[in-house]
């Protein structure tokens, strides 16, 4: 279905990013194919898709990073812009907010944020630090990021380091901004902050291009919002007819989506798999903690909150330095992942790409890996067998078997998320710890994923779910504990779900007396 | 069809270049593959190829050891030393000389996983310390006198196989079942992928690091055993550059030095076509200031080759899609047809 709207594309050149015939192809595979796209001035525009629908590629483009195919014409308030060339798009006034920051972690804040530039009124010969740190200050304070000029980026929290991508990307003039889902790292405080900046950038006359996968977000930041599937734009709409229906409904292509989960009855009344009482990490604690057999417990919290932290201490990857716990109804006190596995205990980590997948080697080794032991004898396994144990374990989660032998990388996102599922669920754990467990996963295999984890409470098993969307939360746990500075602010029972009172309990603002 | 399948085994490469360089310089020489200069490729071979071996392990981690030449000039001294100067029998010398190997490679492993220190740098103070002590254990003069119980490991053949290469061999094909048979060699591969992920996995990612040194180390012990009877005396200068050899034949195999990718096969043939190749300008005549240079382009290629490879591997290759992915492909493209838009 081949849209046009010629009510849009004849907007006024010297107001406008305007894209015609933008593509591009790799091989015989087109993975984006654009007639038509434009950006206004003084606008946020959002944009959302699946993963693999062509968001990257687009953005890519714009930032000159990716060189679309011979034809695309690309202006900027009707200036043609030398595709392909990073610095060209720099030059014109793109600046990129990406979702991995290319930032040199072992200079300063200051450092990084001038890298490539002179500040104004610097020496003209040398460097000028007092110059470099007076800029620096600006451009923090232009975003309303708290933290010292001089402190070195790899002792940043990834939240801070996203802001300072944002701040970075803020400080200079540009005509398009262009944020890469610059929420996803990022609690609903500092959310709240990007979208502030996004709108200001607007208001002073910029274009912005948003795009985001909380579709919330994404509606509160834009004027209008567009959706890209397989390559190509479906939908534009105004932010007022942007209802959650409308947009998934364009991004999948299909109705999905029937409301992430029925109730579960009270799981209350089963029996306690893991409990810690007292329990303290760095940075951790103290905390009293039950989860029941099939019972999902939700943990919410802001950014740097703990809960990583205290979910590593639950496996052994950081030590308890107070406190018990048990497991299964005896003593638990893991000293390595390697205990906790052995133990029964399985954590999906929070970083995909950096934390769960050995992204060049194939599905299977990935499925196999922390359950080789059940597969051979005597620290021997043959191929076969392992095939039939990593087909058995794929299964589980329908990951299509043709993808076997392929590295992980290749797969998108959900399906290898859906891969590291198989791998846990082969260690058949008492206790499934999920961290974020729909990170960077599109909008359908969201949906699949929740079905994976209701599964597993189903069988028995008792599951704890941190996430940063309170919607996931809502959908999937029985109950929700909120963690503020390493310990548990409230536990909060189905009945008593409410964002409001999780949002107080998370920034610890009392509740009006 | 078959054949495009074949040339999909990162090998093919490799394997396909030493058939071609055999076949190539007999048809030019055909004394090249005379069982006696077949002999004389095979023991340089074993050599070499035991090296490679045993630093490949260490690269699969992500690691990297510059030790072995220096190890196989330090242990092979010191078992020489031990048997011909102070009497001590040769049954004991020959697994001393491996388990100085052991030792040492045992050393790098706990450096690098209890100090953290940089696999590069701790080896290289091996590289240094290790053929200096080489040298002053005689202040740099050669071993002679050694028992001939040496000479006869290196000497005697089965078959017309000369022993050292069956150690070669048996090495190789140990090798191999640990890596693609075994929890640990798998987990081996794991800590190189992805050494987070290997961790909260559950695997004992320090032991798997540390076993990988012990083993290069033994290796180049082994090595030193033979490297005595091949010259029929103790030679403190004897092994200086090999570890380059040795990691060069592992990178033409096909093992990335980020770790996590690579097999036995490819080092083995990594390890054989540089020995063909270096064999080949000797019997061509070639001044041997070029084999130096040959080496090195040969390396360069197989990097590029190699880099080729990923990148094709990385973009989406239609006519090689399974089936069940075909068919979408299929239907983008014929959508975007209409459309027209990028031509």
């Amino acid at each position: 279905m081949t849209e046009s709207q010629p009510d849009v594309t004849q907007g006024d050149g010297e107001r406008t990013v305007s894209l015609r015939h933008v593509a591009k192809t790799y091989g015989e595979t087109t993975v984006l194919s654009l007639d038509e796209l434009e950006l206004r001035f003084g606008e946020v525009t959002g944009l959302v898709g699946e993963n693999g629908a062509g968001k990257s590629t687009l953005l890519g483009i714009l930032s000159g990073m990716v060189a679309p195919d011979p034809g695309s014409e690309i202006e900027i308030a009707g200036e043609p812009l030398t595709t392909g060339s990073p610095m060209a798009s720099k030059a014109a006034g793109v600046a990129m907010v990406s979702q991995e920051f290319p930032l040199v972690n072992q200079l300063s804040v200051a450092e990084n944020l001038c890298l490539g530039m002179r500040p104004e009124g610097a020496r003209r010969f040398g460097y000028d630090a007092r110059a470099v740190a007076r800029e620096a200050q600006r451009m923090l304070d232009g975003v309303g990021l708290d933290v010292s000029p001089a402190a070195v980026v790899s002792t940043l929290s990834v939240p801070a380091r996203q802001m300072l991508e944002i701040a970075k990307a803020v400080g200079r003039p540009s005509r398009l901004l262009v944020l890469d889902e610059p929420t996803s790292a990022l609690g609903p405080v500092e959310a709240d902050k990007v979208i502030a900046i996004a709108r200001r950038h607007a208001a002073e006359g910029g274009a912005v291009l948003f795009v985001g996968h909380r579709l919330e977000e994404v509606r509160e930041a834009s004027d209008r919002i567009l959706v890209l599937r397989n390559g190509r734009k479906v939908d534009e709409m105004p932010v007022a007819e942007a209802s959650d229906d409308r947009l998934i409904r364009s991004m999948v292509g299909r109705d999905l989506f029937h409301a992430v989960a029925e109730q579960h009855e009270g799981a209350v009344e089963k029996k306690v798999v893991f409990a810690a009482s007292r329990l303290e990490a760095p940075g951790v604690g103290p905390v009293d903690l039950t989860v029941h057999e099939g019972e999902i417990l939700g943990i919410a919290g802001l950014m740097g909150a703990g809960r990583s932290r205290l979910v590593h201490t639950l496996f052994g990857g950081i030590q308890a330095t107070g406190g018990s716990m048990t497991l299964g109804g005896r003593k638990y006190a893991p000293r390595t992942p390697k205990d906790a596995v052995d133990h029964g205990v399985a954590l999906v980590p929070e970083d995909r790409k950096l934390q769960s997948i050995v992204p060049g080697s194939p599905v299977r080794w990935n499925v196999t890996l922390p359950t080789l032991q059940r597969i051979g004898h005597g620290g021997v396994f043959g191929p076969a067998a392992e095939k039939r144990r990593a087909r058995t374990l794929l299964d589980l989660t329908k990951v299509r078997l043709s993808a076997m032998e392929q590295p992980v990388r290749s797969l998108s996102g959900g399906n290898q998320q859906r891969v590291v599922f198989s791998r846990w669920f082969g260690v058949e754990p008492q206790l499934l710890i999920l961290d974020e467990p729909t990170r960077g996963v599109d909008v359908g295999a969201k949906a699949d994923i929740y079905d994976l984890i209701e599964g597993a409470a189903e069988n028995g098993v008792a599951v704890i779910v941190v996430s940063s969307e309170l919607d996931e939360l809502f959908g999937l746990a029985d109950r929700i504990a909120v963690l503020r500075k390493g310990r548990i602010e409230a536990v909060l029972d189905r009945s008593e779900f409410s964002k409001e009172v999780i949002m107080r309990s998370a920034t610890g603002v009392e509740v009006a007396s | 069809m078959r054949f495009r399948r074949l040339t999909e085994v990162p090998e093919f490469g490799v394997i396909a270049a030493c058939i071609v360089v055999f076949i190539g310089v007999t048809i030019a020489r055909p004394s090249f593959a005379n069982p006696s200069n077949l002999q004389v490729i095979g023991l340089d071979l074993a050599n070499y190829g035991i090296l490679a071996v045993g630093v490949t392990f260490a690269i699969l981690t992500g690691g990297i050891d510059l030790s072995p030449g220096s190890v196989v000039a330090f242990s092979s001294m010191v078992s020489a030393y031990f048997n011909a100067n102070l009497g001590v029998p040769v049954w004991l010398c020959v697994p001393m000389s491996v388990v100085i190997g052991m030792v040492i490679g045992y050393l790098h492993g706990w450096f690098v996983t209890r100090l953290n220190v940089p696999p590069f740098a701790i080896t290289l103070v091996t590289l240094t310390a290790a053929a200096g002590g080489a040298l002053a254990l005689t202040k740099g003069q050669p071993i002679s006198g050694v028992s001939n119980a040496y000479l006869t490991i290196v000497e005697t053949d089965v078959l017309g196989v000369p022993v050292p290469v069956i150690v070669f061999i048996v090495v190789a094909v140990a090798a191999w079942f640990f890596l693609e048979r075994t929890y640990a060699g798998r987990q081996i591969y794991a800590v190189g992928g992805n050494i987070e992920a290997a961790r909260l996995s559950g695997i004992p990612v320090l032991r798997r690091q540390l076993i990988t040194y012990v083993i290069s180390g033994s290796c180049a012990g082994l090595v030193g055993v033979l490297v005595i009877g091949r010259i029929g005396v103790g030679d403190p200068s004897v092994g200086s550059g090999w570890e380059l050899d040795a990691i060069a034949a592992a990178v033409i195999g096909g093992v990335s030095l980020y770790g996590g990718e690579g097999r036995v096969i490819g080092v083995v043939a990594g390890a054989l076509l540089l020995m063909l190749i270096n064999n080949a300008l000797i019997v061509l005549n070639v001044s041997p200031f070029y084999q130096q240079v040959a080496l090195g382009l040969v390396l360069g290629v197989a990097i590029v080759a190699d880099r080729i490879r990923a990148q094709r591997r990385g973009k989406p290759r239609p006519r090689r899609l399974p089936k069940s992915i075909a068919g979408e492909v299929a239907s983008a493209e014929t959508a975007s047809a209409p459309a027209g838009s990028s031509t």
